[in-house]
């Protein structure tokens, strides 16, 4: 046991040629800017943070909230300034963890805008800042001294968890049996210009679906196998640009065809550099770090802390198993947890607030104060509705209704099912707690 | 080694989708027909023929309404006001039947708030009125012109001013806004008649139709649920106000709503032969289909039902439109919830990322 884990350790501190990890570094701060900039240039920083009078935040961070005027913007700038200086490797670890904070910042602030590839962003910097990659080929450090083997595996073991878990997520009878949502999101697509005509093909959403949880169960596997990496990297190459051009994903796809590129020789950078430049010119003087066989990093206090961090990412994706019904519906345990692409919602809500001392009631429709986003988001999640439900019965309260009771008429459709009760009519929401425990709210999925 | 693996894993893979199949699909009885037509060829019909003769219909009917307008001004009579009267209610009646696809310019250009502000400003179009200055159409808002200006002075106080015979501000007001109604009705029918306009080739290329329809539905099923029945009747827990109706001059709301509902059924059924309705079928929705189609039935059969009409119901005995509004209710549902959800669609426009 002891040889095991002494074997596991050397593996683990066994120095690397860096180039494949200065590579990952400054691609994710180009990708990162990218995704700042568009963020910026789309309004979204107004139109999810600033425009909302009301912010649906995490349970437990109500304290989280947005900062008056043009902070939010010199926030942004602040995250910028992090993203540069962490592809220039300079203070790097200031500047990742001053980005795990503002972006964390950024994220409890509201959870309608929440997406898989924020979070994934999100924890991928989270374990760059507990990595030494501004200590090779950055402006401190200009050559590319060689760098631990953990900081190669950490990174190619979380990119695996989104794959393996994306896949299990997908082993649902919606998605391999009904073919769903893509059985009704492919048709849709059928003017888009040269292919459109492809996506009546009766039997494509099933294949694309039996594809789609075969590469994502099977892809971390392929890529590992020296002998299928070029084949393996090119079906990721198709398969996430397809996804890019048929549906609105943002840079996820980008992303996970960049974080691929971990699972090649830790030095194929500089092997591409040299085939390119034909052995003329050397990038970043790369033999001094062939001559290197010890790391000069320790890697000690990062075992419980990876240890803790990989213990949480197993568990997260799982817990939704914990609650009762179907998650696709409840979306109980549904966050973090890797479900992409999976759903498809259509819902409808209306709030009756009423005063049992009088018998007074009042109808809300929620966009009377919420955005057209936010809206969209709330009809189909529960945990919004209830939520909502409760900042009204405070508005209520402060009106002078001391025991105000908020009921919901929510109506949704998962996967093209027929409209159903997603809450319970009868259920006084603003007598039910916010909790991390299934509620009683729920209406079980009928179909 | 690696075969065997491979036979294991497979299995381990068929036991597992098994498994998840097993949580119960009835929905997967839905029909399925292999689909044909792509999404802008099934809209085409709606888009070339449904909406274009819509608004050519009202275009037409204004121009009735103006003319009979300019021969009750030239000689008032109560024969000529009756003639002008039911030339209001065919041309309002054809406005509402324009609802269910009142997007575009239309909307974007507040051409229908000049034509249909609603609810109405008594109070605005009463100064109108009062004032002495000389009137100007340029010079009057949206709240002072249009349809319910027009109901108003041909149906309201103001109709015996116009009756007599003399030079009133009434009749001046009643041409300037009979005009004003027909120049903005050929601006809207305008938009669609040429086949060759740039917002329509937009339409027709951009695969945005669709989704445009879809929200306009869900405006014009809100509006009836809650303008045209909710409100009025107190139905959505504050105080009746009857005066809110649409139409309580020419007592013709019910006439209107049930315009409104076959505006939407005409565009929804594209003339029954195409659009949006034979596309669900295609697209193995029939179920959606039929709860739509028996549910307009539904409404239809309530407004008959009525024990009275609606305009003397909402004063009268306002509770008893609980049913019909619980029933647009239930329509609005299908539209809003599965209708979106079998065309793929959004309600609401948000520019965001989705994953």
């Amino acid at each position: 046991m002891t040889a095991t884990k002494t074997e596991l350790r050397s593996f683990l501190e066994t120095p690397l040629p860096s180039a494949s990890l200065v590579f990952f570094r400054v691609g994710l701060s180009v990708l990162l800017l990218l995704m700042l900039l568009r963020f910026y240039y789309r309004g979204w920083l107004s139109d999810y943070y600033l425009k909302p009078a009301y912010h649906f935040t995490y349970l437990g961070f109500d304290w989280v909230q947005p900062g008056s005027g043009n902070s939010l913007y010199w926030h942004l700038w602040f995250l910028v300034g992090c993203t540069v200086l962490m592809g220039l490797g300079y203070c790097y670890r200031w500047a990742c963890w001053g980005f795990v904070l503002g972006f964390g910042y950024l994220e409890l602030l509201d959870k309608t805008p929440y997406l898989n590839h924020h979070y994934a962003l999100w924890l991928l910097v989270l374990l760059m800042a507990l990595m030494p990659l501004g200590a090779a080929g950055s402006l401190s450090q200009r050559h590319l001294q060689p760098l631990p083997g953990w900081c190669l595996w950490t990174l190619r073991l979380q990119v695996g968890l989104i794959y393996t878990f994306a896949g299990i997520a997908k082993l649902n009878g919606d998605w391999l049996v009904a073919a769903e949502p893509l059985r009704r999101w492919l048709p849709a697509l059928s003017d888009t210009p040269w292919i459109g005509s492809l996506f009546l093909i009766p039997i494509l959403p099933w294949l694309m679906s039996w594809a789609g949880m075969l590469f994502d169960l099977t892809i971390v596997g392929w890529l590992l196998w020296p002998r299928s990496r070029n084949w393996a990297f090119a079906a990721v190459v198709i398969f996430h640009t397809l996804t890019a051009l048929l549906f609105p994903i943002g840079v996820f796809p980008w992303l996970m065809i960049f974080l691929v590129l971990l699972f090649f020789a830790p030095d194929w950078p500089q092997r591409l550099w040299q085939r390119v430049r034909q052995g003329r010119q050397k990038l970043f003087r790369p033999e001094l770090q062939l001559a290197q066989t010890q790391s000069n990093f320790s890697f000690r206090w990062q075992i419980p802390v990876l240890g803790l961090f990989f213990l949480i990412q197993f568990c997260l994706p799982l817990r939704h198993w914990i609650y009762p019904g179907n998650v696709l519906w409840t979306e109980e345990g549904f966050r973090f947890s890797w479900f992409v692409m999976l759903i498809d919602k259509t819902g409808s809500v209306e709030y009756k607030v009423q005063d049992p001392a009088s018998g007074r009631f009042w109808l809300v429709n929620p966009n009377q104060e919420l955005t057209g986003f936010q809206t969209r988001m709330l009809q189909t999640q529960p945990d919004l509705i209830h939520q909502y439900a409760q900042h009204l019965g405070q508005r209520w309260q402060a009106k002078g209704y001391a025991k105000i009771e908020v009921y919901a008429e929510a109506y949704a459709s998962l996967n093209g099912r027929p409209s159903q009760l997603l809450i319970d009519p009868q259920a006084n929401l603003m007598a039910i707690p916010r909790s991390l425990k299934s509620q009683s709210f729920l209406m079980p999925l009928l179909l | 080694m690696i075969s065997r693996r491979l036979i294991s894993f497979s299995f381990a893979l068929s036991a597992f989708g098994l498994w998840g199949c097993s949580q119960g699909f009835d929905f997967l009885s839905r029909s399925f027909v292999p689909v044909t037509q792509t999404r802008s060829e099934a809209i085409q019909p709606t888009l070339t023929q449904v909406i274009p003769t819509g608004f050519q219909t009202f275009e037409k009917n204004t121009l009735s309404l103006q003319t009979a307008v300019q021969a009750l001004l030239s000689d008032p009579s109560e024969a000529k006001l009756q003639q002008a009267q039911q030339a209001w209610r065919l041309s309002a009646e054809s406005w509402v039947a324009t609802e269910a696809y009142q997007f575009g310019p239309v909307s974007d250009d507040r051409i229908r708030q000049q034509i249909d502000f609603w609810p109405r400003r008594l109070d605005h179009m009463q100064a109108v009125l009062a004032d002495s200055q000389p009137l100007s159409i340029e010079q009057l808002g949206a709240s002072r012109r249009g349809l319910p200006v027009l109901e108003w002075l041909l149906f309201g106080s103001p109709s015996a001013e116009v009756l007599q015979s003399g030079d009133q501000r009434a009749k001046t007001y009643l041409r300037l806004v009979a005009d004003d109604l027909v120049l903005q009705a050929e601006k809207v029918s305008a938009v669609w008649r040429d086949q060759e306009n740039s917002y329509l080739r937009q339409l027709q290329t951009q695969d945005s139709a669709s989704k445009l329809l879809l929200n306009q539905w869900v405006v014009l099923l809100e509006d009836t649920k809650n303008k045209r029945i909710g409100i009025p009747a107190g139905l959505m827990g504050a105080s009746p106000a009857p005066d809110q109706r649409e139409a309580p001059d020419s007592q013709h709301s019910q006439q209107l709503l049930s315009a409104a509902l076959d505006g939407f059924e005409q565009v929804y059924t594209a003339g029954s032969t195409q659009g949006v309705s034979e596309y669900l079928i295609a697209l193995g929705h029939r179920q959606v289909d039929q709860k739509i189609q028996m549910q307009i039935k539904k409404l239809r059969q309530d407004l008959k039902a009525l024990s009275q009409p609606l305009d003397q119901l909402v004063q009268d005995s306002p509770e008893s439109l609980g049913p019909l509004y619980e029933d647009f209710k239930t329509l609005l549902r299908f539209v809003k919830v599965d209708l979106a959800s079998a065309l793929n669609e959004t309600v609401n426009f948000t520019d965001n990322d989705g994953d």
